[in-house]
């Protein structure tokens, strides 16, 4: 990145990152969350004679499954590794099985602590099972200075799901209206990747530098280094709460204060 | 030779009868003959139907529909005059607006980008500045009625969702500037209204009438200036802070911002014939041109300079 990004930085931890600070937050939060969940740091080459630069991604299954009575599915996660979106045979085992215990155990195992969500689905059939294999991206946005989720979900045949489906199967509930009211059009849109320059959705990065300054006044790290080594787990447990991906709860209170 | 600002001043845009009474619920726009030039340019495109498509319904014999259409605009405010022609023409179209998409030998066109935006880039930088003699238009582009590509093309709600697109540009823009979006969130729905149909009724007065209080930002310079660099090939899309000063506070010409993303594209003193050009609005600006006079009279009305560089 030119030195441009570094000349509205403060001497102390700010809210508002360089790329270079980026890098350090997602290399620090790829080592956290090592044993945890599988977040792949993907390299890539901006252009011709410019250093690499990262991002992270991570694939998660999360399945449904809903009942002839209509009432009640309970969506709990899984993940996979690799950053594939379709179902490789090693993993489809793995769904296989879940769809057999899933009889047996109402709320299954779950990598992440508290993050249940317990949207009521109508549905008239017998029980079926449902997946969707979501991708979460982190990706920094030189603009906003600030890391950003995109993310993108597919059904089982590989077709990507609407805005109203993200709405209906990562939001949770309660938080539905809050986000659909945010800012000038709602908290949740489309854009172009700014790598893969595909569409993928993503949460607006408006209200990142006033979270995390907010965060960063409370907690007052005088140490630069861990600010930006917690930088993402704190980032993470706002945002990505939202949508489906959270830290597990024991890691925000190791590493927030 | 465009005004060049004072030190530490944001210049104000070329302007001569300056506004009156910002009351008025329409502000007309100051006099500015350079933005006035771009506001009015426009390609001629000649929208044909999907050739599969209409075999599939039986007409393949359906005339092209020829438009002129202003480089500032979106295909999406122009989807209900194609799709009227095509309806006419006896195709019998059900669907809606939001299933119409278009592409550019077989490549989809980003509705959410400016038509000269687009055209610069399929047409100009694709055929590396040859086509800047006209020899590409009219613009030959495939209109299709379904089948919209979800995994190239953002979805659309038709209009409503372009004008999201363009407000978020242009929050955007009001962020790098200011290192915040309180200006554009402090906007009343009726000003932000007044951007949005300025430019989806092609009414310069109306839209400038606005726009000019963004670019002036109550004279405070940028802190940087809402830029996007567009190499050929599909990279990804340059968006880097772009201060309009140097260390000295001295303003900066174009070549030196395009020098900080490409210093071997555009490097500070040319030792030979130079290997790329840049692009704004189908034309080569003067690189000597200053960054921040580039910005608040050269750029899209989404407030960004969208530059296309060519690879000679």
């Amino acid at each position: 990145m030119t030195s441009e990004t570094h000349q509205h930085r403060q001497s102390g931890p700010s809210a508002r990152l360089s790329y270079s600070d980026f890098e350090v937050a997602i290399k620090a939060f790829l080592h956290q969350t090592r044993h945890h969940t599988p977040w792949s740091y993907v390299e890539y080459s901006p252009r011709r004679g410019q250093p690499l630069q990262g991002y992270l991604t991570l694939t998660k299954l999360i399945h449904s499954h809903h009942t002839s009575s209509g009432a009640t599915s309970t969506i709990t996660g899984t993940f996979l590794t690799g950053t594939t979106t379709t179902i490789d045979p090693a993993d489809q085992l793995l769904l296989d099985e879940l769809a057999e215990q899933l009889e047996d155990i109402p709320d299954g195992d779950d990598y992440e602590q508290g993050e249940e969500t317990d949207p009521v689905v109508e549905n008239s059939s017998a029980t079926t099972f449902d997946y969707l294999s979501v991708n979460y991206h982190i990706v920094f946005s030189p603009s906003y200075q600030v890391p950003v989720l995109y993310f993108n979900a597919y059904r089982p045949d590989g077709a990507a799901i609407s805005l109203e489906e993200i709405y209906e199967s990562l939001v949770p509930e309660e938080w539905r209206g809050a986000i659909r009211n945010a800012g000038l059009n709602g908290g949740i849109s489309q854009q172009d990747h700014p790598v893969l320059n595909t569409p993928y959705f993503y949460m607006h990065p408006c209200e990142t530098v006033p979270l995390m300054e907010t965060i960063l006044q409370n907690n007052g790290s005088p140490n630069g280094t861990s600010f930006l080594e917690s930088y993402i787990v704190t980032w993470l447990s706002f945002t990505g709460q939202a949508i489906g991906v959270s830290v597990p709860t024991d890691m925000v209170a190791a590493n927030g204060q | 030779m465009p005004p060049q600002p004072a030190q530490g001043k944001t210049p104000t845009a070329a302007s001569s009868n300056s506004t009156s009474a910002n009351n008025t619920s329409t502000t007309s726009a100051p006099h500015n003959p350079i933005a006035k030039v771009i506001w009015e340019g426009s390609i001629p495109i000649q929208f044909s139907w999907d050739k599969a498509e209409a075999a599939a319904v039986g007409s393949s014999a359906v005339e092209s529909f020829f438009y002129e259409a202003q480089r500032c605009s979106y295909f999406s405010l122009l989807t209900s005059h194609v799709r009227k022609h095509f309806v006419d023409m006896a195709l019998h179209f059900i669907g809606d607006d939001a299933e119409v998409w278009y592409d550019y030998e077989g490549t989809p066109l980003k509705w959410h980008y400016p038509i000269g935006l687009l055209y610069d880039i399929h047409g100009l930088q694709a055929s590396s500045g040859r086509g800047m003699n006209g020899s590409l238009l009219p613009w030959k582009v495939t209109v299709h009625f379904q089948n919209f590509p979800v995994d190239k093309l953002i979805k659309t709600q038709a209009v409503d969702i372009c004008k999201d697109y363009f407000m978020a540009m242009i929050k955007e823009a009001d962020y790098l500037r200011n290192g915040t979006t309180k200006k554009v969130m402090n906007m009343s729905k009726s000003d932000q209204t007044q951007l949005w149909d300025g430019l989806s009724s092609n009414n310069y007065d109306r839209f400038w009438g606005m726009n000019y209080k963004l670019m002036q930002n109550d004279g405070v310079m940028a802190r940087n200036l809402p830029i996007r660099i567009y190499l050929p090939e599909n990279c990804p899309v340059i968006q880097e802070p772009s201060s309009p000063v140097d260390d000295k506070g001295q303003p900066k010409t174009l070549r030196q911002i395009l020098n900080a993303s490409l210093p071997n594209l555009f490097p500070l003193v040319e030792t030979g014939p130079p290997v790329a050009e840049a692009m704004i609005h189908g034309v080569i600006p003067n690189l000597d041109t200053s960054a921040i006079w580039a910005s608040q009279n050269m750029s899209y009305p989404d407030n960004f300079l969208h530059v296309v560089i060519i690879i000679k």
